[in-house]
């Protein structure tokens, strides 16, 4: 028989606690009324957050699901965070793009997306020297453009090549994305929709109008889909030797499974 | 010859001469001015009756709240606090003097008026947009068209071809 997951015990406490205190709240509302309603707190929309640490945010990239030639997952980020080229490829941002890669010895080729790889050991926040590149607790990795002072020590430092300079004026951005000339940028995992419980947006457009490539989650939560087919597919790290433990992982058809 | 110290006191004189007699005509005509030069802040109603703090300390303060916040929102991820510059502009985005019938909404009229009587430069705005949330929501990521729409124009051009002589 399968039994209902008990709470962790260190939640029990704040649990009894937090209905204790509703109870309280509800027994103070009735007493208020009638006739008389306070609207505080209950009419204004209660803030999320802080980032928890005990979930690690990731992408599963299955590249057997990923078409050839097809790029809707960059679309959707460009027109996402609103990040637009000006038709130079050298110094145009780049927040995700598509990668084509091909075995010599057999000559199978696959297309794969590349973007931040939101590391657990990020080099570019070891070299930030303003501390504006920084890893947030639930393990995405962002740019605080307040403070970036646009010294691409990062770009340097990344060995996935996902941080791009904002070399030119910037207009009409997406107000959950602030972008600006002289900062460097990257995939933010679109932490504005995680925050409201969404998904990145190539994640989405990837399943509605791509291969549905993308699986995005919780690495640390062993029942997630995506920690599921993680162990499933034993996805792969880009440059694993680097050490940096991406959030990103990558499943490569054909790829004989190491354990 | 004039001892330094003399030359503010003789400075205020002049001045004070010059304003007596009324110099310049900009100056006379200039009501809404303190010194006849600098014309005096006129921000651009925002909607509602008021503002989320009593609006002299949302003159004194604004800077605070938004800087303590945004913080707390880029670095731990907590959203939907009391400020947010995004309700700023939700409330102060208002069209360009003189366009009242334009689309394009700026927070300029409102933040500007001030900013530029004080010289203080303003740098939000050169990073976040100073467009309303629903407004820049219109532009959205669409689906792209379908391959069946792709199909259906195809047929529809080799339709064409065949019936043209």
């Amino acid at each position: 028989m399968k039994m209902p997951p008990s709470p962790p015990a260190n939640n029990t406490v704040d649990g009894a606690r937090r209905r204790l205190l509703a109870g309280a709240a509800a027994i103070a509302t009735l007493s208020l009324a009638p006739g008389v309603v306070l609207i505080t707190a209950a009419e204004a929309k209660a803030p999320t957050g802080p980032a928890s640490a005990k979930v690690r945010w990731g992408l599963l990239v299955d590249s057997a699901k990923c078409g050839d030639g097809c790029d809707v997952c960059v679309d959707a980020c460009r027109t996402e965070n609103g990040w637009t080229g000006h038709g130079r490829p050298r110094t145009d941002p780049q927040w995700i793009r598509m990668v084509s890669l091909r075995e010599p010895a057999g000559g199978a080729s696959w297309t794969l997306p590349m973007m931040c790889q939101h590391c657990r050991f990020p080099p570019c926040v070891d070299v930030c020297p303003t501390g504006a590149s920084f890893r947030r607790a639930d393990g995405i990795v962002l740019v605080d453009k307040h403070i970036c002072i646009g010294c691409r020590y990062c770009m340097m430092a990344c060995p996935y090549n996902a941080r791009s300079f904002v070399h030119e004026d910037v207009a009409e951005q997406r107000p959950h994305a602030p972008r600006g000339k002289g900062t460097v940028e990257s995939c933010t995992l679109c932490v504005h929709r995680i925050d409201a419980g969404g998904i990145p947006a190539c994640v989405e457009a990837c399943g509605r109008a791509g291969g549905g490539a993308l699986t995005f989650g919780d690495l640390n939560d062993p029942d997630s889909e995506i920690a599921r087919r993680a162990a499933a597919y034993a996805a792969v790290r880009v440059r694993a030797d680097l050490g940096l433990d991406p959030a990103v992982r990558y499943h490569i058809p054909g790829r004989a499974a190491k354990r | 010859m004039t001892r330094p110290r003399d030359l503010p006191r003789r400075l205020a004189a002049t001045l004070a001469v010059l304003l007596l007699c009324g110099v310049g005509a900009d100056a006379a005509d200039n009501k809404d001015s303190i010194d006849g030069r600098v014309p005096l802040p006129r921000p651009a109603k925002g909607k509602g009756e008021s503002c989320i703090e009593p609006t002299a300390s949302m003159r004194r303060y604004h800077m605070d709240y938004l800087a303590h916040q945004r913080d707390e929102t880029v670095r731990q991820g907590i959203r939907g606090r009391k400020y947010s510059l995004k309700e700023c502009v939700a409330c102060h985005a208002v069209p360009e003097p003189g366009q009242e019938e334009a689309k394009t909404l700026t927070v300029e009229p409102f933040c500007g008026q001030c900013h530029t009587y004080a010289a203080v430069r303003i740098d939000c705005f050169e990073c976040h947009t100073d467009k309303p949330v629903d407004k820049a929501r219109r532009t959205g990521w669409q689906a792209p068209p379908q391959k069946e729409s792709r199909r259906a124009r195809l047929g529809a051009h080799l339709g064409a071809l065949e019936r043209s002589p």
